[in-house]
């Protein structure tokens, strides 16, 4: 029995290795518009629109050098490849809604898409209102006109994850969207 | 010294050729619009990402937008209560100042987002130079 025991114990723990070094695998090779935000997760969503990111000189996703990241040597432009969404979006509650941007990084590996989150957060300043999460921080704070900006960070292997809900009443529409990223693989 | 004359007379005619059917290419061609047009928005989208978040705007087609108007509920004088003032002081933005600013206190501050009136880019209306 106790041999038993222990076959069904080492079963589950390679079984669980082994999962997660074929997660992170993946995750470095998977298709970033897989790991995107899904559709149909908010009850309303409006002008949806859904593209890769191609250059840090186009300032239509938030690592770009034109309005976001001055410094040109900021490590979190160095990225390969990128892919980005955006959709405004209604939630269930009465006056729930905001906008929703979630982008996706991809850096040559884990310890460089590491440097970049965490030269990110100094950039931005977002060290009051960080929140560690898995993998990641999450900011509550507000933007220049004192509307709320969530800002979810997330280091998938060498992936960087940016969930950005912006809007009037947010909070709903950024659990959402948190609950849909976390079920992803 | 007869074959340089009849060369040079091809020459001067396939020139004269060339020149013509380009004339009348040209005129065959329809004219290109180059004017000073008053447009309104194609559409509201953010304008660009920045550290504090992301800037809305109103997309117009064309270049150098100035002279803009509010044409929704309440006219120009409605959009005063926004943030960065009368829509007349909003700013412009991109390489083509194209694109109109829209402050987020006036996107937000009437409901229905996304859909009610403040969202329609038909309610923008600017001069722009359209080439």
């Amino acid at each position: 029995m106790k041999r038993f025991c222990w076959f069904a114990l080492s079963l589950i723990l390679g079984l669980g290795l082994g999962l997660g070094v074929y997660q992170a695998r993946a995750s470095q090779t998977e298709p970033l518009a897989r790991q995107a935000l899904p559709r149909g997760i908010f009850p309303q969503e409006f002008q949806r629109t859904e593209a890769p990111i191609t250059s840090p000189e186009d300032p239509s996703h938030p690592l770009n050098n034109v309005e976001s990241i001055k410094s040109p040597d900021h490590p979190a432009l160095r990225f390969s490849e990128g892919y980005g969404v955006t959709v405004f979006a209604l939630g269930k509650r009465p006056f729930s809604g905001g906008l929703v941007g979630h982008f996706l990084y991809r850096y040559a590996n884990e310890d460089q898409a590491r440097q970049a989150a965490e030269a990110l957060v100094r950039e931005w300043k977002l060290e009051p209102g960080l929140q560690p999460s898995p993998n990641g921080w999450i900011f509550e704070g507000f933007d220049s006109e004192g509307f709320p900006l969530y800002t979810w960070i997330r280091i998938r292997g060498n992936v960087i994850s940016l969930l950005i809900v912006n809007g009037p009443s947010t909070k709903e529409i950024f659990e959402r969207a948190v609950q849909a990223l976390s079920v992803l693989r | 010294m007869c074959k340089v004359k009849l060369l040079s007379i091809a020459v001067l005619l396939a020139l004269l050729v060339s020149a013509a059917s380009g004339v009348a290419l040209a005129q065959k061609s329809p004219p290109q619009p180059t004017w000073w047009g008053t447009v309104t928005a194609s559409y509201i989208a953010v304008a660009f990402w920045a550290g504090d978040g992301p800037h809305y705007g109103a997309f117009f087609s064309g270049k150098y937008g100035h002279n803009q108007h509010y044409l929704g509920p309440g006219g120009d004088a409605a959009t005063c209560q926004s943030s960065a003032g009368c829509i007349s002081n909003w700013n412009w933005w991109g390489a083509d100042r194209n694109v109109l600013l829209l402050p987020r206190s006036w996107l937000f501050g009437e409901f229905p987002w996304f859909s009610g009136p403040r969202w329609q880019p038909s309610n923008y209306q600017a001069r722009v130079w359209i080439d």
